[in-house]
């Protein structure tokens, strides 16, 4: 009795483990188109980030949407973008003189149908989350991230930047890990060595 | 607890443990190498040599001679994979994008880890250089970045990476991607060996 059980266990494993290996394999053979962007990005210093933005803000994130719009990457095709609506809580420097409460930020990513967009260099958004945008103007209201990964950082705790990827860019640019109250101190005193 | 109930029982045991570690041999090759030295994004070419694509009319004739050159250069790692020039459709195009941060971008499409399409688009916002001119971007440094990227070796970002040619960004008349780093020798003998 005992052997039959024994040897019963033993086939279901073995059956389980096998279903599972052949659904790995066809879900592999069968993946969905994805889309890989990597850009190269000009590397930043704490000035040229600052001079070169048209604003940052600190703000929270309202809300997400996936949407197709039209390449400036590639000739015939759409892009998959993510625009992230945030609400802003302050302008840190603002050239523009932009009075906008909210902005629509948008980022390469995402997955509509059967396709999927995706970019390391392309920074993510959280609904709720609480970020740091160094703005590129791209019409009256909508907004990408001036030099990608180099210009959104999360807050969260008063700190910024909340994942490695995000820490080794951010002290590459500006030297050191910072609070918010330190980095707004150096924005500020940024702004005005840009200003003379 | 009889002899025979115990040798059954240790020869299922036995036969359990090979099933698992097979499970686990087959998960790590499966899963996509990522070091700290270098970072493969897990899909590759299925055939090489893989064509570049230059006949798009935006990219510039004065760019043949650098971006042979960052062809030459992968092409000289002891990896069987290598790249010349032909009419595939993998195009390299240039276009005015705007003051965006990124001066060059590589797109690629791959369905089941195979790679099926790969382009590189330079944003002419930005100054070029193929001499190493000190205020412009130097075209071979980036066209070899960029052509890792056609190898899916990613970006890296950090502080012991800045020698290689994949690090993530580049300075004004930077010329150092221009030649490979260890690392980036590592990645593509890894990735196609």
């Amino acid at each position: 009795m005992n052997k039959k059980i024994i040897s019963f266990s033993l086939i279901a494993i073995i059956v389980v483990a096998g279903s599972i290996v052949v659904f790995n394999l066809f879900n592999r053979s069968s993946e969905k188109t994805v889309t890989k962007v990597d850009a190269i990005l000009i590397k930043a210093t704490p000035e040229e980030i600052v001079k070169q933005s048209d604003g940052i803000i600190i703000g929270t994130v309202e809300s997400l949407q996936v949407v197709k719009a039209p390449s400036d990457l590639r000739t015939n095709e759409d892009d998959i973008v993510t625009n992230a609506n945030i609400l802003v809580e302050k302008y840190l420097f603002n050239p523009k003189n932009l009075s906008l409460p909210k902005v629509t930020v948008q980022t390469i990513g995402g997955t509509i149908d059967n396709k999927t967009m995706i970019s390391e260099d392309s920074p993510i958004f959280q609904k709720g989350e609480k970020v740091i945008v160094f703005l590129h103007q791209k019409n009256d209201t909508t907004f990408t991230v001036y030099g990608w990964s180099q210009g959104k950082y999360t807050i969260l705790n008063d700190k910024l930047a909340d994942n490695q990827n995000e820490r080794d860019i951010f002290k590459s640019i500006f030297g050191k890990e910072m609070t918010i109250t330190e980095f707004e101190k150096q924005i500020e005193l940024l702004v005005l060595s840009i200003k003379k | 607890m009889s002899l025979n109930k115990k040798n059954i029982i240790t020869k299922n045991i036995t036969i359990l443990f090979v099933i698992s570690i097979a499970l686990v041999v087959f998960s790590i090759l499966t899963t996509p190498l990522t070091t700290k030295a270098y970072s493969y994004a897990g899909h590759k070419w299925s055939s090489y040599p893989v064509s570049v694509d230059v006949s798009d009319a935006s990219f510039p004739s004065s760019w043949t001679t650098a971006l042979a050159g960052g062809m030459s250069t992968w092409n000289g790692a002891s990896s069987p994979f290598y790249f010349n020039v032909g009419n595939s459709g993998h195009q390299v195009t240039c276009s005015n994008n705007g003051n965006n941060g990124a001066p060059a971008i590589t797109t690629t499409t791959y369905s089941g880890g195979i790679i099926l399409d790969c382009d590189i688009n330079f944003n002419t916002y930005y100054s070029w250089s193929t001499s190493g001119g000190s205020t412009s971007l130097d075209v071979q440094s980036v066209v070899t970045h960029e052509l890792g990227h056609w190898l899916k070796l990613n970006d890296l970002n950090g502080g012991s990476d800045t020698e290689k040619t994949m690090y993530g960004s580049i300075y004004f008349g930077e010329t150092k991607k221009r030649s490979l780093d260890t690392d980036d020798l590592n990645g593509i003998n890894a990735i196609y060996p």
